[in-house]
């Protein structure tokens, strides 16, 4: 594996699942879709600057600051505060941060999460995408096996990496039957 | 998610198309060089990208020849989702409960209202006219079978018009007079003049010691008449107007207005008043919408955005260093 190839590895264990509570997060704190699409990508610029990641122990405590203090980096840069935006700072700044009991990463887990995205493609996309990712098959097999053009399945792959990466916006990724019986837990008083 | 983020993704497609060459990655180092945004998207779609990698272990021990048969002709079934027509239907129903919330307000006849610091009030009139009266105001309305007349002795109020022909609704702010007929408009009284703002339809605004013929003003226009003779003269500013009616809704708009403005403007709701320490800051330029009863949330923006130093205490508030 590349340095960058690790690096790679990182944010999609670590810091792609939090992206979504992060989104949610910085809308209650009074931030516009097209000003939250900014932050978000901005937050991912300054991770790719960063040469190493072995300093994060706490990835999602990690991320939600850093999103916060761009969002003071911009309120400073432009003026534009509004009540929200104050009130909220400070209060998800706390409330959000405690550590969260799932937060162990499982090799299971994620492959779940990673079928589940693939799952949930529209039919064609989802063909393109099984044997690409789950076969490794290049794209000119791919087009041969679906008797399909290699144009079409380019276009096939960069709409479903789009729709994956929405999911990874939303956090609405569908949750497969999981992989070995699932231990009851009981919740409650 | 922006069209940012499809471009990246579309980068990445191509990329691995495995048809990829020098002029297409010159082509996307110009696009990732263009915009700090574009390098955030492109490395996650990346790390998107590259998790996808992982599904490769269910592939293990099972051939491709396996799926061969297109999978992509099955189509899932779709979910079921609510029918226009149902949402429609209960949406009627909130509207007509709303409706019948609204017809218990008692309205009122001939008086004086008055509102102190910091206070709003939205006020029926008889003729189905509704005035909402800002903070520190004071108003006598007349509601006459000829004419409906409103004398703004101080402060600043809004006027919803019903619609009467046969009796105009004019405002009176010492020598100056607005005149509509059914129409949205407001009236601030400021010590040396009114202002004059329409949200709807058409008012005419004159000075009674002036000769002039009276100025009309159409919605989203505003004007200041000064009490003494002057010539006025009307501008078209539909978003300042809204900024300037945002009390109507407890709020303070700001537009890259100075500090001390922005003072102003809250201290005419709230006892506690905002001290600006330090002058040099008072030609600070901010933007926002605040609540006007919370000068403090606004203190800490100003705090946040200007990284001055800001003290808040029962009786006042001051921004700056003393």
């Amino acid at each position: 594996m590349s340095a960058h190839d690790e690096r790679l590895a990182f944010i999609g264990t670590h810091i792609l699942p939090h992206e979504a509570g992060m989104r949610q997060w910085l809308s209650r704190a009074g931030l516009s879709p097209s000003e939250r699409d900014d932050l978000v990508q901005e937050v991912y610029y300054r991770l790719l600057r960063q040469t190493s990641y072995a300093h994060i122990t706490d990835p999602r405590a990690y991320l939600y600051r850093m999103a916060r203090n761009l969002m003071l980096e911009q309120i400073r840069k432009n003026r534009v505060v509004s009540i929200t935006t104050v009130q909220n700072l400070d209060e998800l700044g706390r409330a959000d941060l405690s550590p969260t009991p799932e937060q162990a990463v499982s090799a299971r887990r994620e492959l779940s999460r990673v079928m589940a995205f693939i799952e949930s493609l529209p039919a064609r996309c989802k063909a393109v995408f099984e044997l690409r990712k789950v076969h490794g098959l290049s794209q000119a097999e791919t087009a041969a096996r679906l008797g399909l053009s290699e144009n079409v399945v380019e276009k096939e792959t960069a709409r479903g990496l789009t729709l994956i990466l929405r999911q990874v916006a939303e956090g609405d990724a569908p949750v497969l039957a999981p992989m070995q019986p699932a231990r009851t837990r009981h919740v409650g008083h | 998610m922006s069209a940012i983020d499809e471009q990246a993704a579309a980068y990445i497609a191509a990329r691995a198309a495995g048809r990829w060459d020098e002029a297409d990655q010159a082509a996307l180092e110009a696009w990732l060089a263009a915009d700090t945004r574009h390098q955030g998207a492109f490395f996650r779609a990346e790390a998107a990208w590259a998790m996808l990698d992982r599904a490769s272990v269910m592939g293990a021990g099972v051939t491709a020849d396996t799926i061969r048969t297109s999978p992509f002709q099955a189509l899932a079934p779709r979910p079921r989702t609510v029918t226009r027509r149902q949402w429609l239907a209960s949406s009627g129903l909130i509207a007509a409960s709303v409706a019948g919330a609204a017809l218990i307000v008692p309205a009122l006849t001939h008086q004086r209202l008055e509102t102190e610091v910091g206070e709003l009030r939205k006020v029926p009139l008889k003729d189905q006219s509704i005035a909402s009266v800002n903070t520190d105001t004071t108003l006598d309305v007349a509601l006459g079978a000829k004419r409906r007349d409103i004398r703004l002795i101080r402060g600043e109020a809004w006027f919803q018009v019903a619609k009467d022909k046969a009796r105009p609704f004019v405002v009176e702010a010492d020598t100056v007079r607005a005149r509509a007929v059914g129409t949205a408009f407001g009236v601030r009284r400021y010590p040396d003049g009114a202002e004059v703002m329409v949200s709807e339809g058409v008012v005419e605004v004159w000075n009674t010691q002036a000769q002039d013929t009276p100025v009309r003003l159409e919605a989203g226009g505003r004007v200041f008449v000064p009490y003494a003779p002057q010539p006025i003269r009307a501008e078209y500013a539909p978003d300042a107007v809204d900024r300037r009616l945002a009390w109507r809704e407890g709020q303070i708009a700001l537009d890259n207005d100075s500090l001390s403005h922005a003072a102003a403007e809250f201290n005419r709701y709230n006892s506690r008043k905002i001290v600006i320490a330090d002058p040099a800051l008072g030609e600070e330029k901010l933007v926002g919408w605040f609540r006007a009863d919370q000068p403090d949330t606004f203190a800490r923006s100003v705090h946040l955005a200007l990284d001055v130093p800001v003290r808040i205490d029962d009786t006042r508030i001051v921004i700056g260093a003393e």
